[in-house]
């Protein structure tokens, strides 16, 4: 986001705050490709009922709107209040786990299509916290303190749950690793 | 991200994950613009507490006016002060009926 979009999203979101429904349908049509596509993922694929956690971090949005002080991006406060509808949807989840991380060895090789049918096999064997912390980090593109901040996780745990998942990963698809 | 391991492999991560397209809107923004409680502004919101507030006072300083002026001790109330005893309870009456500017 430049700068630019940064200063609008900020005056988009002011008057948000103060009722204004128009700029709220703004935010909404900026940020619901991102929320949806990333829930659908969180879901599996079940697009319908990510779509209806979307919207509900949406009317929970603009119910907090006022309270909203924008010390977190617009985006990763909603994906905050979306994951806690998830949580409050399936109390258990998410949660981090205790599997000791499994480190493998860097190494350059060019993703190809079958890579990606391997890599969306390998993602379906990770626990819950190692996908949500990935998918934040890597499909969201948050930071880890924002996906932390999501998650309401320690910043350390949202790290470790990222390597973890990196290593698990990388150890399904060791065949696609090239020979020294 | 901040990761000092970032390599080829986060890349195609990152590729992978994002390169999925963004769901269509499809109406999506329009349902939940529907579904969208109505929310008073903060300044309206602030209004509509003072007027509430006023409401119930000039309601309470009705009722004890109608009151004093029923419980006079004569047999019979004169004309001036039953006509202010029925001022003020229609007075009463009329702010006590909720209007669009009490719901709050």
């Amino acid at each position: 986001m430049t700068p630019a979009d940064a200063g609008q999203e900020a005056r988009l979101v002011t008057r948000a705050a103060a009722g204004d429904r128009n700029a709220f349908a703004a935010l909404v049509q900026a940020h619901q490709g991102y929320l949806r596509k990333l829930l659908g993922r969180v879901c599996r694929g079940d697009q319908a009922r990510a779509d209806d956690l979307a919207q509900e971090a949406f009317v929970r949005a603009w119910r907090a709107m006022p309270k909203f002080r924008g010390e977190a991006r617009f985006r990763t406060w909603l994906t905050r209040l979306a994951y806690s509808s998830l949580a409050a949807e399936r109390p258990t989840l998410p949660r981090a786990d205790d599997a000791p991380p499994e480190l493998g060895a860097h190494s350059d090789f060019a993703p190809g299509a079958d890579w990606r049918i391997d890599l969306d096999r390998a993602l379906a064997t990770l626990s819950e916290p190692q996908r949500h912390a990935l998918l934040l980090c890597y499909g969201a593109d948050l930071s880890h303190a924002e996906a932390a901040l999501v998650l309401g996780w320690p910043l350390g745990t949202v790290k470790t749950q990222v390597l973890r998942a990196k290593a698990r990963l990388r150890s399904q698809l060791q065949a696609w690793e090239p020979t020294p | 991200m901040t990761d000092p391991l970032h390599d080829s492999f986060d890349d195609g991560l990152c590729q992978h994950l994002q390169s999925e397209p963004e769901p269509d809107d499809g109406g999506f923004s329009l349902r939940v613009m529907a579904a969208l409680p109505n929310r008073l502004a903060p300044r309206r919101r602030r209004w509509a507490r003072g007027i509430k507030f006023a409401q119930w006072t000039a309601s309470t300083l009705a009722a004890c006016g109608a009151s004093a002026l029923s419980a006079t001790g004569a047999a019979t109330l004169d004309t001036p002060h039953a006509l202010a005893a029925v001022a003020l309870l229609g007075l009463l009456i009329f702010w006590s009926v909720p209007n669009r500017w009490s719901r709050g």
